[in-house]
């Protein structure tokens, strides 16, 4: 498990022995359930090796570029012949494109502190900076030094991306291994037996991968609100931007320059024809500006527009920013009014919408916006309540609380009805997982019978009925895991963004 | 002196005189030095009687006002507590009276109201009409009048019912008359910013009001009612209206300067609501060992029934 990520230690001295406690990685764990998603973009993003390398390490947890090279070339001896290329090609085309995953933290060096518990080592970091002093630390001063760690952590987290960057760029792999070498050395707590080992270790980071779809799903808002030429926009916009993300959490992307944006955009995008223009905005002449002038004219549609996700970087000209909390809060927002509005309707949603626009609201405020009678809301109300996505406020009038004589104010806390609604997906995921257990177990006589190295080799040994049968499992687990997958989408969408 | 006839007349006049403020016995008679309180007291009794003037009691005071007569040909021909009940019931105007307040304002029997607003019906004098806001509770108003906005509810309400598929249609009706304003006839083109024909709600209501969508008068506000309502649907968003004054003389029917603007009908969809758990009426139940559990559920074998 430690291995894999998924488990995490810390030790403590007892009396006179060191005891060892063990800790599941939960996040690392929830990640588990992408791994599909992440097969199939590696594929898209870098290509066969791409997905060859990423199931390779996600097999084994954990792998430096060496051990992935062979493990690739011992699983896939044969077919590499078929597609025609030298063993020599693609051992050079597989190192290329690990260096690329690596280059775009797609994949990322695990460090020997990486298996330690966080609180863990947080403790001993404050211990370190504590023991320093003469006297124990005041209220003030560990707040002080809190703070300073903290900093460090984050100034840690940037740097070693910019210094992966740098050696990354004189491109030869060797040096590129020995240079992350003399770096991990220097960090001075190689504690774990795997780390005695030369080479570095990488794993698959889950949360770079989460980034690229967030990107993708801020880019698709445009899409359905303006058109596929605002779509294409953002997307080269969150592309320039996407190198100096750091992690899912963070307020603002980094500021990209509009002639920047301009030299980077596909070159099918079409910016002069998906403009309509209004007749005395053309002038006399009646012709469409060209090119240039209509990114302009779309850069301040964006910028306009209601969603106000892409904005102008303050005091800096021609540098836009994009505001990451505000595209999740949308893409939370939306997810889960799709949510409503397949559970129950829309005006379920228009309730909800309604109490997200204008805070705390009684019953018959909310009948009289939303224009529906007392009695539908009333119900409307209950159930929303019952599924986690509304709150009830009690405003006592006088103090014996008497039901009467108390408002009974309704609202939307959308990170609590977020996590209310994750709860729920990963109870569907869960059920999903445990149908597809049972429906192997009631075919376990017939898959037993599968895996004999005689039926193996010759498939007519299964009468039509087997076969049938088969083809029926196989369909219905494909069913399973794919909505698994796709439950697993929107949990991520409520949970980490 | 003057006699009983010409004094009542005499007493009517100061009465409507004063108007709604009313006329107390000491004001009248400060005027009119030559006649006697006493002859005065008669000719008020009297006119009292006949239901011409009101009579109010402020601070410790009696005033009296005077009624108009056309009002008072219907009240003059009642008597006793028909009359009272009829001047509570009218000094309610169009809001209305429920009998609840009758009763505690008259100080009558409720038997006796009873018997009153029989009478009073059957003379075609009174109504009952029924509250939106109190749909239990019967007011009586008086039959010239209309009942106010408050009680009917407006014109989302037909029978003391909030209207709903009249509602709906007109809000689908606005919806798509704001997404046709919104975007180019291209549905991959897009306005730039600086198009500014995006309707208003007074500009809505001239469209809903010239195509008798609805066979009802609408005001401007009872259309952003309905168009707020389609901003919590999601559909439409409102902004305020870019100010270009080589424009601003032709719109002089805009009041407000909220625009509406839609958004591109998008089917929600979600994937979890695909499987029977996310429609799952049971769900809250459901745990692996308990009588609901995945491996036995029937939603599943319908689900995965190929």
């Amino acid at each position: 498990m430690i291995q894999h990520n998924i488990a995490v230690y810390a030790e403590a001295q007892e009396r006179n022995r060191i005891v060892t406690y063990y800790e599941a990685n939960r996040a690392e764990l929830l990640h588990r359930a992408l791994i599909p998603k992440v097969l199939i973009y590696s594929q898209k993003w870098f290509e066969r090796e791409g997905e060859a390398i990423a199931s390779t390490i996600l097999a084994h947890g954990k792998l430096t570029v060496v051990e992935c090279l062979k493990d690739i070339q011992l699983n896939t001896k044969s077919s590499t012949l078929v597609s025609g290329r030298s063993e020599a090609q693609r051992v050079l085309a597989i190192k290329k494109t690990f260096t690329r995953m690596v280059k775009e933290k797609c994949l990322i060096a695990v460090k020997p502190s990486d298996s330690l518990t966080a609180a863990d080592k947080d403790m001993a970091d404050e211990k370190r900076e504590t023991d320093k002093m003469t006297l124990p630390p005041t209220a003030a001063e560990l707040a002080n030094i809190r703070a300073g760690l903290e900093a460090q952590k984050s100034k840690d987290q940037n740097s070693s991306i910019v210094g992966l960057k740098r050696t990354l760029d004189s491109s030869e792999f060797d040096d590129f291994d020995g240079d992350k070498r003399r770096r991990l050395m220097t960090d001075g707590d190689l504690v774990i037996v795997e780390e005695v080992e030369s080479d570095v270790y990488f794993k698959i980071n889950f949360e770079r991968f989460i980034i690229r779809w967030r990107n993708m799903q801020i880019a698709c808002l445009y899409e359905t609100r303006l058109n596929p030429t605002a779509r294409k926009i953002i997307n080269t916009i969150l592309k320039l931007a996407e190198e100096r993300m750091i992690n899912i959490k963070e307020d603002f992307s980094s500021p990209i320059n509009s002639i920047l944006l301009q030299n980077s955009l596909p070159t099918d995008i079409n910016l002069v024809d998906t403009l309509e223009f209004d007749p005395q905005e053309l002038g006399p002449s009646n012709t469409k500006p060209r090119a240039g002038e209509c990114l302009e004219k779309y850069l301040q549609i964006l910028e306009e527009d209601q969603m106000q996700i892409l904005k102008k970087d303050a005091g800096r000209s021609g540098q836009y920013i994009i505001s990451l909390k505000a595209a999740s809060r949308i893409l939370k927002k939306s997810l889960i009014q799709d949510i409503v509005a397949t559970r129950f309707g829309s005006p379920y949603v228009r309730i909800m919408n309604m109490l997200l626009e204008k805070g705390k609201l009684e019953e018959k405020q909310i009948s009289r916006f939303s224009m529906m009678p007392v009695k539908d809301v009333r119900e409307k109300l209950t159930t929303l309540c019952t599924y986690g996505i509304l709150n009830l406020q009690e405003v006592p009038k006088t103090n014996d609380r008497a039901p009467s004589r108390t408002f009974y104010l309704w609202e939307v806390l959308l990170p609590r009805a977020a996590d209310s609604l994750v709860d729920r997906l990963y109870h569907t995921m869960a059920n999903l997982r445990q149908r597809r257990f049972v429906e192997k177990a009631k075919r376990a006589v017939l898959l037993e019978k599968c895996e004999r190295s005689d039926v193996k080799d010759d498939e007519n040994l299964l009468n039509a009925a087997e076969r049938k049968e088969l083809e029926t499992l196989n369909s219905v687990l494909e069913m399973l895991e794919v909505q698994e997958m796709r439950v697993a989408d929107m949990a991520v969408t409520l949970k980490e963004l | 002196m003057v006699d009983s006839k010409s004094l009542e007349d005499l007493f009517y006049d100061e009465c409507s005189k004063a108007g709604n403020n009313g006329l107390t016995t000491t004001d009248f008679l400060s005027v009119h030095k030559e006649c006697d309180p006493k002859d005065t007291a008669l000719a008020m009794n009297a006119l009292l009687t006949k239901g011409y003037i009101e009579v109010f009691q402020v601070r410790g005071e009696l005033i009296y006002k005077a009624l108009k007569k056309e009002d008072v040909g219907k009240a003059g021909a009642l008597h006793g507590e028909e009359q009272v009940v009829y001047n509570t019931i009218r000094s309610s105007g169009n809001e209305g009276i429920w009998t609840k307040h009758l009763k505690s304002k008259t100080n009558l029997h409720e038997a006796v109201i009873k018997r009153c607003l029989r009478a009073l019906e059957q003379k075609a004098l009174v109504k009952a009409i029924k509250s939106v806001k109190h749909p239990t509770r019967k007011l009586y108003m008086l039959m010239e009048l209309t009942p106010s906005v408050e009680v009917t509810g407006g014109p989302w309400f037909t029978d003391q019912e909030l209207d709903v598929d009249f509602v709906e249609q007109l809000t689908h009706q606005c919806y798509k008359y704001i997404l046709m304003k919104s975007f180019p006839r291209d549905p991959s083109c897009i306005f730039t910013s600086s198009h500014n024909a995006y309707p208003s709600a007074a500009a809505v209501r001239k469209y809903i009001m010239e195509k008798r969508i609805s066979q009802v008068e609408l005001s401007v506000d009872d259309i952003t009612m309905l168009l707020d309502v389609l901003i919590y649907d999601g559909k439409v968003e409102r902004f305020i209206a870019q100010v270009d004054e080589d424009w601003d003389d032709e719109d002089m029917d805009t009041e407000s300067d909220w625009v509406y603007k839609a958004v591109r009908d998008k089917k929600a969809e979600s994937a979890w609501q695909d499987c029977p758990c996310g429609v799952c009426p049971v769900a809250d139940f459901c745990t692996e060992s308990g009588p609901v559990n995945p491996a036995g559920c029937t939603y599943y074998s319908k689900w995965l029934d190929f």
